[in-house]
């Protein structure tokens, strides 16, 4: 374990430096998947005055607002870098190293947070300036920490989920069309641009079951104190579940394709 | 006529290219039907709740966010793909060689590289889109060649916008992300810009001119077009262009390879 840690920080902080070698290109960070969320709210704040919502002016507000952070702390790579790797035959060079390539991933994984959280300050200063009366959070301690559990739930759900799918590369030797697909659901049932209240019944039923509710929307809505007890409970016990079943698969998976795997050229 | 004809045969090129990857190119034209299905769908559930936004009706919003599908598919035709590659051409110190070539530097950048990937959108959406005008009532000739002028000095001006934002990779070096980024600022135009205040109105005519987007094609289909705008849209047409030439010429001259 204390092995796995060592490696961890060593390639979060190889990813720091590399994402700081030309800080000023970070500035494309500050907007980064923040302008679909924020234009989806001014459209359900200009609704909201015309009908009777199930989120306040309030709520909705703060609900946004929140998955621009929540989105970026869970955001995953994997299937781009890892799926890259194999198809371009580089992923050899990961497999003859002295540890499982899973931990270079998580370090990289976390470094690409960190570095993609610090252009995100100014936006949410920004924001939370002008909305400031309308902001309402949970910020009781034990709100605050079913909410910091449920961005942990969140990370590891996201990166077995994203890891599992890089392994289809091997199969598939495309990585482009795994990516979209992952993506294109998680924007319908993850709640990054529909909160999961205001969905008809069909797709909230799904959304509810997916593992990509635990991407925002789980930790969104423990924040803006929308999940009762139950819900919060039985929440945990399918982000379990999910990272289990998530990492179960993807060791049986990622042995098969292992057994089959050749790469040219390196 | 020479850069015609280097136009068509750069388009050939990529589209032999990607003839080596058909199996791909079906599965991209799949993947990028997607985003115009989430489009819709979002619409739909917004317009489950009400009749109107911002005294914009459903198949009035709908045809935005159809303009808005094709326009991101006619504008990843050459001019983003050409530009995200360019940015990434200075930090690897390619970026000399397109000096020594005998053709307008410019252009080389702008129609570097042509993406196939988008023309089962681009379709699709105008399917739908002449489906909705119809449903509207009689069609207007006049009406859809304005909506159509308009409809392509949005791509003019965004074309310019994004070639001043990769040009600043003279002094960034690195964008991170370029790709996303353009995304972003092209999501702006997925709802009229009339459902936001005055000041933010503003700020999506003049600045960043996603009304010229869908908003002004929209409002030009259905007849309710202020011909000010198609002035006003040619005039920062212009204004855009010769900007983005002197920032071009600007950065050209202080530029310094790393490596040749």
């Amino acid at each position: 374990m204390h092995k796995h840690l060592r490696l961890i920080y060593f390639f979060v902080k190889t990813e720091l430096a590399s994402h700081t070698q030309y800080r000023l290109g970070m500035v494309t960070w500050i907007i980064n998947g923040a302008i679909a969320p924020l234009l989806m709210m001014f459209i359900w704040l200009v609704v909201s005055g015309n009908a009777a919502l199930t989120l306040s002016q309030s709520q909705i507000i703060s609900y946004y607002i929140i998955t621009l952070l929540i989105a970026r702390i869970t955001q995953c790579w994997s299937i781009e870098d890892v799926g890259k790797e194999i198809r371009r035959g580089n992923f050899s060079s990961r497999l003859i190293k002295p540890y499982h390539y899973i931990d270079e991933e998580w370090g990289s994984t976390l470094g690409k947070k960190i570095v993609r959280l610090i252009p995100l300050i100014p936006l949410l200063s920004v924001l939370a300036l002008i909305f400031n009366r309308s902001l309402s959070y949970r910020t009781d301690s034990e709100s605050i920490l079913l909410f910091l559990l449920s961005l942990i739930l969140g990370i590891f759900v996201r990166f077995y989920l994203s890891n599992l799918l890089a392994v289809f590369t091997f199969w598939l030797n495309e990585y482009h069309s795994l990516e979209f697909l992952h993506n294109s659901f998680m924007e319908i049932f993850s709640g990054h641009l529909l909160p999961l209240a205001l969905m008809p019944v069909v797709l909230r039923t799904v959304a509810e079951v997916s593992p990509f509710r635990f991407f925002i929307s789980f930790p969104a809505e423990i924040a803006i104190g929308l999940a009762s007890p139950e819900a919060i409970v039985s929440g945990f016990g399918v982000g379990i579940i999910y990272i289990l079943g998530f990492r179960i698969l993807y060791n049986y998976l990622l042995t098969a394709a292992l057994k089959k795997f050749t790469a040219y050229g390196q | 006529m020479r850069y015609l004809r280097l136009i068509i045969c750069l388009m050939r090129y990529h589209f032999l290219r990607i003839l080596e990857f058909r199996t791909e190119v079906v599965s991209w034209w799949i993947v990028n039907l997607m985003w115009p299905i989430l489009a819709l769908l979002s619409t739909n559930i917004i317009f489950g709740q009400v009749n109107s936004v911002a005294g914009w009706t459903k198949n009035e919003v709908l045809l935005v966010v159809c303009l808005q599908e094709i326009f991101i598919g006619v504008i990843w035709i050459f001019a983003i793909p050409s530009l995200i590659d360019f940015a990434k051409l200075i930090p690897k110190g390619d970026f000399d060689q397109l000096l020594l070539k005998p053709v307008n530097l410019r252009f080389l950048i702008t129609f570097n590289k042509f993406e196939f990937d988008q023309y089962p959108r681009i379709f699709i959406m105008a399917y739908i889109t002449s489906k909705i005008l119809m449903g509207f009532g009689v069609v207007n000739m006049i009406n859809i060649i304005l909506g159509v002028v308009i409809f392509f000095i949005g791509v003019i001006l965004f074309y310019n916008l994004y070639f001043i934002i990769s040009t600043t990779t003279f002094w960034f070096t690195k964008l991170h992300n370029l790709e996303d980024f353009f995304a972003d600022i092209m999501n702006f135009g997925r709802y009229p810009v009339y459902i936001f205040n005055n000041g933010l109105r503003f700020l999506l005519t003049y600045v960043i001119p996603a009304a010229f987007m869908s908003t002004f094609p929209a409002q030009a289909f259905l007849g309710r077009l202020n011909i000010l705008y198609l002035i006003l849209g040619i005039f920062v047409c212009v204004v855009s262009f010769i900007f983005s030439q002197w920032f071009w010429n600007f950065a050209l001259k202080r530029y310094s390879s790393a490596s040749s």
